[in-house]
C-alpha cells in the first residue's frame, strides 16, 4: 500500500512538473498519455495472470511529453506503469527518454533510454489503442521477455533514404546497455522454466547491438522489414554456485505488412539462437553443459479490417515454441485469436477477444492444480488516450 | 477445413477492402512560401502525411497541419494519402508515443490552418479549394 501511495505521489508530481514545463516553454511542450484496463479469463490453466478465476491485474498507464526546440533537436520522455499478474505491479518506470537530433532526412541521432526497433510492434507494444488486438502474438511479442528490448540505454543512428522508383528505406542502428532486474518478467520466466535452477542471483547482459531496416516498396501499402539484435547474457544461479552462459544470443525478425485501404495483413517470423554453457562459478573448468546450440523459430499471420469508422475486426494465428530445444505440448503454444475493436470516441477504445489455445508453453496450472493443453482465453479491455 | 474457412474469409475481406467513399470536395494543398514549389508532388505529399518524410530537400523541417474530424480531412486522406482516418490517426499516434515525431498541428477551421501555414516556415496543410489562401503556395 505504501509503495502504491509513493507511485501515486510520483505521478501527481510528474503532472505538476509537466504543467510547469508547459507554462515555461510557452506551449512548445506536447503532453499526451494513455490509460488501459483489461480483464482476462481462461477456461483452464493460468496464463499471464490468475486468469482461470478471472483477473483485472491487466492494466497500463503512461504519460509522455516532448519538447521541440524549434531547430533540429527534440527532447522527450515517457513514464510508464503496468500490471500483468506478477509483472510490473504498477511500478512507475521510464519507458523512454532521449534527445533527438535530426541532422538530415537520411541521418539523425538519438541518445538516452529507448526501445529496440524490433519487429513491427515492439516500440508501440505498451499502448493498447494503437493496435487491433488486446494481446499481441506471443510467438514474437512474448510478455515475459519484453524487459530485454525495453528501456535500454544507448544511442541510435537512423534515417530515411529515398530509393527513387524503388521506394523508401528506413534504417535504425542501435548500440545500448540492457539491465534485466532479477525481479523482471524475463527472470521470473527463466526460473519457472528451468527446474534445475533454485535461485536466480544475477543477470548480466553485455552491450547489445541492434539494427532494423524497413523497405517501403514501390507497391503501395507493402512494406518488408528485417530487424534484430545480438548480445551475450549470463545468469548466476543456485546461490551463486553456477553460471548459465548464453554467448552469441541473437534474435532476428522478418516482417511483412500489406495495407490495402481498410485491410491490413501482417506476418512476422522470429528466429532466436544462442550457445548454452553451464559451469560452476567456483571452478569454471567443471562444465555441466558444453556449448550446446539452442534455437527456436516462432511466427504469426494476422489480418485486420476496419468495417466502419467505429468497428474493426482482426484475427491471427500464432505459434510459439520453447527456446531450450524441447518438443511436445509443454514446449509449444498455438493460438488462434479473434478480436473486435470498438472506437467509442477518438479518445476511447473498447475491445473483446477470444483465443483458442493449444499447448502449454508459458502456461501455469489452473485453480484445480492441473494444466489442459486445449483451452480458451477471453479478454476485454478499455483504453483512453489523450 | 479451418484453412478453407480462413481463405474464404480473406477473399471476402479483400472484396470489401476496395470499397471506399469520397465526399466530393476539391482539396488544395498549401505550403509556406519558404517551401520551393518544385518539392510538392503527389508522392511527396503522401509520404509526408504517412510520416515517412520529416524534412524538405533543402533540410527545412516539415511542419504538418491538419483539420481532424472534418469532411475536408477525410477527403484529403482519400485523395492524397489513401488511408482511412483511423489509420492516419494511428500512424501519427505511434510516432508520437515513441518519441519519433510530434502529432500534426490540428485546427478546427480552415482560416486558422491557413494562418498557421502562412506564419510557419516549412509548414504544409490542405483546405477546400474555395477557401481564401493569401500568402501561401497553393497546389490544386
Amino acid at each position: 500500500m505504501r509503495k502504491q501511495f509513493k507511485y501515486i505521489i510520483i505521478i501527481v508530481l510528474s503532472f505538476g512538473i509537466l504543467f510547469s514545463f508547459q507554462t515555461a516553454f510557452a506551449g512548445n511542450v506536447d503532453i499526451h498519455g494513455f490509460v488501459s484496463q483489461g480483464y482476462l479469463r481462461s477456461s483452464d490453466n493460468n496464463f499471464l495472470n490468475d486468469s482461470n478465476k478471472g483477473s483485472f491485474e491487466f492494466n497500463e498507464m503512461g504519460i509522455n511529453f516532448g519538447y521541440d526546440t524549434g531547430s533540429d533537436v527534440t527532447v522527450g520522455a515517457q513514464l510508464f506503469a503496468r500490471d500483468l499478474g506478477d509483472f510490473g505491479n504498477d511500478k512507475v518506470s521510464v519507458a523512454w527518454a532521449f534527445g533527438d537530433y535530426k541532422w538530415k532526412s537520411w541521418m539523425g541521432f538519438r541518445a538516452g533510454m529507448m526501445k529496440f526497433a524490433l519487429g513491427l510492434y515492439n516500440t508501440t507494444r505498451d499502448i493498447d489503442s494503437l493496435r487491433t488486438t488486446i494481446i499481441l502474438p506471443q510467438s514474437v511479442y512474448n510478455e515475459w521477455y519484453r524487459d530485454v528490448s525495453q528501456g535500454t540505454k544507448g544511442a541510435q543512428i537512423y534515417g530515411h533514404l529515398s530509393l527513387g522508383y524503388a521506394g523508401l528505406l528506413d534504417y535504425t542502428l542501435q548500440v545500448s546497455g540492457t539491465q534485466v532486474p532479477i525481479d523482471s518478467g524475463t527472470a521470473k520466466f527463466f526460473l519457472d522454466r528451468n527446474s534445475t535452477v533454485t535461485t536466480l542471483d544475477a543477470i548480466d547482459v553485455d552491450t547489445t547491438y541492434g539494427a532494423a531496416l524497413i523497405w517501403y516498396t514501390p507497391l503501395d501499402g507493402l512494406l518488408l522489414g528485417v530487424s534484430g539484435f545480438s548480445t551475450n547474457a549470463k545468469y548466476t544461479v543456485n546461490n551463486s554456485t553456477a553460471v548459465i552462459d548464453n554467448p552469441d544470443f541473437r534474435e532476428s525478425i522478418l516482417s511483412v505488412e500489406y495495407t490495402l485501404n481498410r485491410l491490413t495483413l501482417a506476418s512476422e517470423c522470429m528466429y532466436t539462437t544462442s550457445r548454452n554453457n553451464v559451469y560452476l562459478l567456483s571452478n569454471p573448468s567443471i562444465i555441466l553443459v558444453d556449448d550446446e546450440r539452442i534455437q527456436n523459430t516462432n511466427y504469426y499471420f494476422s489480418g485486420a479490417y476496419r468495417f466502419t469508422d467505429w468497428f474493426e475486426g482482426g484475427l491471427y494465428y500464432s505459434k510459439s515454441e520453447a527456446f531450450y530445444n524441447g518438443t511436445g505440448p509443454d514446449n509449444e503454444l498455438k493460438d488462434i485469436c479473434l478480436s473486435t475493436r470498438f472506437d467509442i470516441s477518438p479518445a476511447m477504445v473498447f475491445k473483446l477477444e477470444t483465443h483458442f489455445m493449444k499447448g502449454l508453453f508459458g502456461v501455469d496450472p489452473g485453480t484445480d492444480g492441473t494444466r489442459d493443453d486445449k483451452w480458451n482465453l477471453y479478454a476485454a479491455k478499455v483504453s483512453y488516450t489523450f | 477445413m479451418k484453412m478453407k474457412y480462413f481463405i474464404n474469409l480473406f477473399v471476402i475481406l479483400f472484396y470489401f477492402a476496395g470499397l471506399t467513399c469520397s465526399a466530393g470536395e476539391e482539396i488544395s494543398i498549401i505550403t509556406n512560401l519558404s517551401v520551393p514549389k518544385g518539392n510538392v508532388t503527389r508522392d511527396v505529399i503522401k509520404n509526408i502525411y504517412s510520416g515517412k518524410l520529416a524534412k524538405w530537400p533543402d533540410n527545412q523541417n516539415i511542419v504538418l497541419s491538419i483539420m481532424e474530424g472534418t469532411e475536408t480531412h477525410k477527403e484529403f486522406l482519400y485523395t492524397y494519402v489513401n488511408k482511412p482516418e483511423a489509420q492516419f490517426t494511428n500512424t501519427w499516434r505511434k510516432k508520437m508515443f515513441t518519441g519519433q515525431r510530434s502529432y500534426p498541428k490540428n485546427f478546427n477551421n480552415a482560416q486558422d490552418l491557413v494562418d498557421f501555414v502562412r506564419n510557419t516556415k516549412g509548414a504544409i496543410g490542405y483546405v477546400n479549394t474555395d477557401e481564401k489562401t493569401n500568402g501561401v503556395n497553393v497546389f490544386k
